[in-house]
């Protein structure tokens, strides 16, 4: 993939509403873009590649035919959105409250990812 | 504490698309499911430790925050994993929601 386009890719995803923060992981657990600082970035990089391969471990052993698309981790906080395509890694941190507001506004999709925050289903 | 669980399969089984729901007990022991045994089992093995793994990175990486869920969207699911202090809650959705 040309240089252009992933930056420009990378540039996209950071402006979409709530990204407090994006990390582009190659391969070998490198960051190759963020707009998080370098310490957190690398930080962030090591243990959610790590729990990417477990996930997708997770999901061959259950199903062998079936493959990950991607990781959503909802915390009380953030919401951490980890994908991976090919050899890169690609984190996507956004604040919970602008990403319900978005989802609200598709109310479909609303009505299924916030619901399961044990929050709201008490 | 049968009726609590009842309530909560209850809820979740009026989910659109939902293809299974499997209730453990913190120990991953599962206490209810809706699908056949032999994958409720399996779930239950590698659905605790990648639950447990997640929740402690969570925390690591800030002592202030708590994991609320994990969503694994695959080709041909989406599997949701509600870790809680009583139960860790699976739920198997089809694509198409």
């Amino acid at each position: 993939m040309p240089r252009d386009s992933v930056q420009e890719t990378f540039n996209r995803l950071t402006e979409l509403p709530g990204v407090m923060g994006a990390i582009l992981v190659d391969g070998s657990g490198t960051v190759l873009r963020s707009n998080v600082n370098e310490s957190a970035s690398q930080v962030y990089a090591n243990r959610l590649v790590q729990l990417v391969t477990m996930s997708r471990d997770l999901v061959r052993d259950v199903e062998p035919s079936d493959d990950l698309a991607y990781v959503r981790l909802r915390t009380r906080k953030q919401e951490l959105m980890v994908a991976t395509e090919s050899q890169h890694t690609i984190i996507v941190i956004q604040d919970v409250q602008s990403l319900d507001q978005t989802r609200r506004s598709t109310s479909a999709s609303a009505r299924n990812s916030t619901a399961y925050d044990r929050g709201s289903v008490s | 504490m049968s009726a609590e669980i009842e309530e909560i399969l209850k809820r979740y089984q009026s989910y659109p698309n939902v293809a299974g729901i499997i209730i453990l007990d913190p120990f991953a022991i599962p206490i209810k499911t809706t699908m056949d045994y032999t994958l409720t089992v399996h779930y239950a093995a590698v659905v605790h430790t990648l639950a447990a793994k997640a929740a402690k990175m969570v925390s690591s990486l800030d002592a202030n925050n708590e994991l609320m869920t994990i969503r694994l969207r695959t080709k041909q699911h989406e599997v949701v994993i509600v870790p809680s202090e009583s139960y860790i809650i699976i739920v198997v959705q089809k694509p198409g929601e």
